[in-house]
């Protein structure tokens, strides 16, 4: 299935198209400035990326969709993707707490062990 | 990596919100187990817990019998500690245990990486089944597969499910 074909599927009860498409450009500009890679699992991306749609609809802003949005709300944009802590959370354990940005040596690994 | 299909139950003995401890053994007459890996704060988690509730007590009461866990660092997110678990539980009538796992062996030993990520077990507590409870967590009535229910229906038939492993869907559990 096609993102468009998808996204046009969603858009009857979550995010729009529009939305959506903001979220896609956004971060696939974030990875193409090379700091990290995207979780290397399709859906999981995907499912993060349709919560952030949701969030900037409902709410303006791109709120990680792993954390309750009215708490983030209290914290200004720390919470807003790429969120405040998702460099730390890389760090520590190889991928961001939403499971959408993931460190190059997690990845390999990842791909390692499926190979496996 | 998660627990591969047919590999044993990781043995626990882990304090609930009930104020008991509970173990493999607490289980020891269930045709299935079902292990939620999850927490209080995760938005996926709360878009799956009714669901996840009307599935307990439906298989329940076929002989499967369920147990939440929440391995959650709760230095880093105090609203998984156990004193907001038992008012979780409370307000939303969990009709299973929901359980703490403060050094994270038993969540580490399941391989569980999401929040709520599920982990079925046979009658000789081998996993059968990892994955979502269905693929939809943001409207049941729109899921198309209910990979939960489809698993249990055919462990407790004595049969393999037809799909053993699905990806889980949800926040990351919080390793310390």
């Amino acid at each position: 299935m096609t993102d468009e074909r998808r996204d046009a599927e969603r858009a009857e009860h979550a995010a729009s198209a529009a939305s959506l498409a903001k979220v896609r450009k956004f971060v696939a500009s974030y990875v193409a400035k090379g700091a990290y890679e995207l979780y290397p699992e399709p859906e999981v991306v995907e499912n993060v990326v349709v919560g952030l749609a949701e969030n900037l609809e409902a709410h303006g802003k791109m709120y990680c969709p792993c954390a309750p949005v009215e708490d983030s709300k209290t914290k200004g944009n720390d919470m807003v993707c790429p969120c405040t802590p998702h460099h730390a959370d890389i760090a520590r354990q190889g991928y961001c707490d939403c499971a959408l940005f993931a460190s190059r040596d997690f990845v390999a690994a990842e791909r390692l062990a499926k190979k496996k | 990596m998660a627990l591969s299909i047919g590999s044993a139950c990781p043995p626990f003995d882990l304090p609930g919100t009930d104020g008991r401890a509970h173990s493999l053994a607490s289980f020891a007459d269930a045709k299935a187990l079902v292990v939620v890996v999850s927490c209080n704060h995760c938005p996926h988690v709360v878009a799956n817990e009714a669901r996840l509730v009307d599935i307990a007590r439906d298989y329940g009461m076929k002989g499967a019998a369920f147990l939440a866990v929440n391995a959650n660092d709760a230095a880093r997110y105090p609203d998984d500690d156990m004193a907001h678990m038992k008012t979780r539980a409370k307000d939303r009538g969990f009709p299973f245990p929901y359980v703490r796992d403060d050094s994270q062996a038993f969540v580490r030993a399941l391989g569980a990486r999401f929040t709520p990520e599920v982990f079925v077990f046979d009658g000789a507590r081998a996993l059968r089944y990892h994955g979502r409870i269905d693929d939809n967590e943001r409207d049941v009535t729109r899921a198309r597969s209910h990979d939960l229910r489809n698993a249990l229906d055919a462990i407790l038939a004595g049969k393999a499910p037809a799909v053993e492993e699905t990806n889980a869907l949800g926040c990351s559990v919080k390793w310390k």
